[in-house]
């Protein structure tokens, strides 16, 4: 991403190990001003981490940090101009809602009265004016998370860093919060920095979305850039979920690519899309609401169509759609199909032995580093 | 029949506990000489005990060396346990704290031998002061235990990071965190320091210098003349303060993990 100034944010490079334990392993990226970046990762990724390293609670063993253009790698936490708003809330308990959300700004020597406006529109942010004498004991846990999202808000930073911050709150509570954050943020104009390992979160709320995996950043962009396009079978598989099919490039003819998936189907892909450079044996990602099981009646594939063969091993029943589990001929991975409720009926029972996964050519997406993992 | 036979036995547990006690307690009414036959009730040895000018002496120097201890045991304790819990040794934290446990595991015997023998060697006069800080090595432990399960708790919630967050540096997130925090647990291990230093004998026998009579030296040279029943009437009055210094050391400690 090419920012027109220059970016609010910028990790070069960061490497950390704890016991020998390599945590990070080369960490850049940049963060505009405005923007809401989220770095998603299952846990022990290195997400946690790249986020200590941005307040300052961690050094960094190689790398550099900048904070609109200076170097902040060695300055300490209390001197950046960032605030966190931390997974388990860490309001003070021996300080009422009030006092908590004033700490920063008293920190500042600024005067009573001012502190009070402050710390009043803070809380009327989080419409939470009317709780400011209360304990942080005699709250709830969404109120706690709206305290400390008022008190990291209050010294107006131009960033934000947040820690898995809604993964105390039931799911509920959880996607209203998800609104409410992006709309804050949206109002206020400041960057969020925002760790989880929950994608769907991820996709709601960010511009952008820093994928990580076992301290590297796999994939950097736009969630539904992301999601449509994902460069590695890792990110394929944790946004939303994933096929993963083997294949191999046989040969190129003219503005196609001759290729056989899984040993047994071969097909021809146009080469645009990114196929241009494919060759050998490469992953290709299907994501399952794609996928379309049908009976296996011997019928031919429609043109711009593939046939898996297969038997149907389960159905699981999730509400608004049904998870279909394709046991393929010849092969050790299932395939999962996502179908709705009306096509799963229409589908009906009449499949319990053969069947087939159907799915377009162009729904394949081929991966760009399949071995990255290693 | 199974928890008759609990009851039974537990009944039994608190009698052989609490005998000893109960017979000093009720022999302190006794109107008699000897600790032996009862001879009707009396409040006369309570008396008696207000009019002891050495005994009173006697217990003043044990409060004055207890609440010096339990001071110095308190600062040096938080100390301690601040460095262990907030800023740990790179290696060998273990290899710390469980040293700093030693007061514990050495018999009190060889700890006074040991500490005679060390002042008379570094040629530091035996005094008031030197007692005051033997007692406090004494109470250490006690108070180190205190305070570091607190500081443990609090670096869990990540209060003092929270506090650096939003700009305060070590020393203000220190004041205005984790010591108001810490306060409860911090009087706790003053109040039990207070009580190791109040009752200690062993220690004090070895290094007492000459002239300074703490309470249980006293105790101890009046029983060489036999047992009279102000000495339990003493007793009495000792257990009622140490029990209130435990039990508010308790409820603090409760209330500082509520």
């Amino acid at each position: 991403m090419i920012f027109p100034v220059e970016p609010l944010l910028d990790l070069q490079g960061l490497e950390k190990s704890f016991g020998g334990t390599r945590v990070l392993k080369g960490i850049s990226l940049s963060v505009g001003q405005g923007e809401f970046l989220t770095l998603l990762g299952p846990s022990g990724c290195g997400k946690t981490t790249t986020l200590r390293i941005i307040a300052g609670f961690e050094t960094a063993d190689q790398g550099r940090v900048f904070l609109s253009g200076k170097d902040i790698t060695q300055v300490p936490p209390y001197r950046r101009d960032i605030h966190t708003v931390f997974q388990h809330y860490a309001l003070f308990p021996h300080y009422n809602v009030f006092d908590n959300v004033a700490f920063g700004l008293r920190l500042r020597k600024m005067n009573e009265g001012e502190i009070r406006d402050r710390v009043l529109s803070s809380l009327d942010l989080v419409r939470l004016r009317e709780l400011e004498g209360r304990r942080p004991g005699q709250l709830s846990g969404g109120q706690m998370q709206r305290v400390a999202l008022a008190r990291a808000l209050a010294g107006r930073p131009p960033l934000l860093l947040l820690d898995e911050p809604l993964g105390a709150l039931d799911l509920k509570l959880r996607k209203e919060m998800q609104l409410e954050l992006k709309h804050i943020q949206r109002r206020l104009g400041i960057s969020f920095i925002y760790v989880t390992h929950d994608q769907e979160e991820a996709m709601t709320m960010s511009d952008r979305v820093a994928v990580f995996n076992a301290g590297r950043i796999e994939q950097l962009g736009a969630p539904q850039d992301i999601y449509e396009n994902p460069e590695t079978a890792f990110v394929a598989d944790f946004i939303g979920a994933a096929n993963i099919l083997s294949a191999e490039v046989l040969s190129s003819v003219g503005d196609f690519l001759k290729i056989k998936i899984e040993g047994s189907v071969e097909t021809e892909v146009p080469k645009q899309n990114g196929w241009g450079g494919a060759q050998g044996a490469v992953q290709l990602a299907l994501r399952p609401e794609r996928v379309v099981v049908s009976a296996d009646r011997g019928q031919a594939p429609e043109s711009g169509w593939l046939h898996i063969k297969g038997a149907l091993a389960e159905t699981v029943y999730l509400g608004n759609s049904r998870q279909v589990i394709l046991r393929a001929t010849g092969r050790e991975k299932n395939i999962v199909s996502s179908m709705s409720a009306e096509a799963f009926a229409s589908l009906g029972a009449e499949v319990s032995g053969a069947a087939l996964a159907k799915f377009r050519i162009k729904d394949l997406v081929l991966l760009k580093n399949p071995e990255k993992e290693a | 029949m199974k928890s008759k036979w609990l009851s039974f036995y537990a009944a039994a547990f608190y009698a052989f506990l609490y005998m000893p006690i109960s017979v000093m307690f009720f022999f302190s009414f006794n109107n008699a000489r000897r600790n032996v036959v009862w001879r009707g009730f009396t409040f006369k040895w309570y008396g008696v005990l207000l009019r002891d000018a050495g005994l009173l002496g006697a217990l003043l120097t044990s409060l004055k060396i207890a609440v010096l201890a339990s001071l110095l045991a308190s600062v040096l304790g938080l100390l301690a346990s601040y460095a262990l819990v907030c800023r740990p040794p790179r290696f060998g934290r273990a290899f710390y704290s469980s040293w700093l446990n030693a007061p514990l595991l050495v018999p009190e015997i060889v700890l006074g031998v040991g500490l005679l023998s060390f002042f008379v060697r570094i040629g530091v006069p035996l005094n008031f002061w030197t007692l005051a800080c033997a007692h406090a090595m004494l109470a250490l432990p006690y108070t180190i235990g205190s305070v570091r399960a607190r500081l443990l708790s609090l670096k869990g919630s990540q209060l003092e990071e929270a506090a650096m967050d939003l700009g305060a540096d070590h020393w203000e997130a220190f004041l205005k965190v984790t010591l108001p925090l810490a306060k409860p647990a911090i009087v706790s291990g003053a109040l039990l320091a207070f009580t190791i230093s109040f009752e200690d004998f062993v220690t004090s026998f070895f290094i007492a210098g000459v002239g300074v009579v703490t309470m249980p030296i006293k105790v101890y040279s009046m029983m060489k003349f036999g047992v009279t029943p102000e000495i339990n009437a003493l007793s009495c009055c000792l257990l009622a303060l140490t029990l209130i210094l435990l039990v508010s050391a308790q409820v603090l400690r409760k209330s500082a993990k509520a």
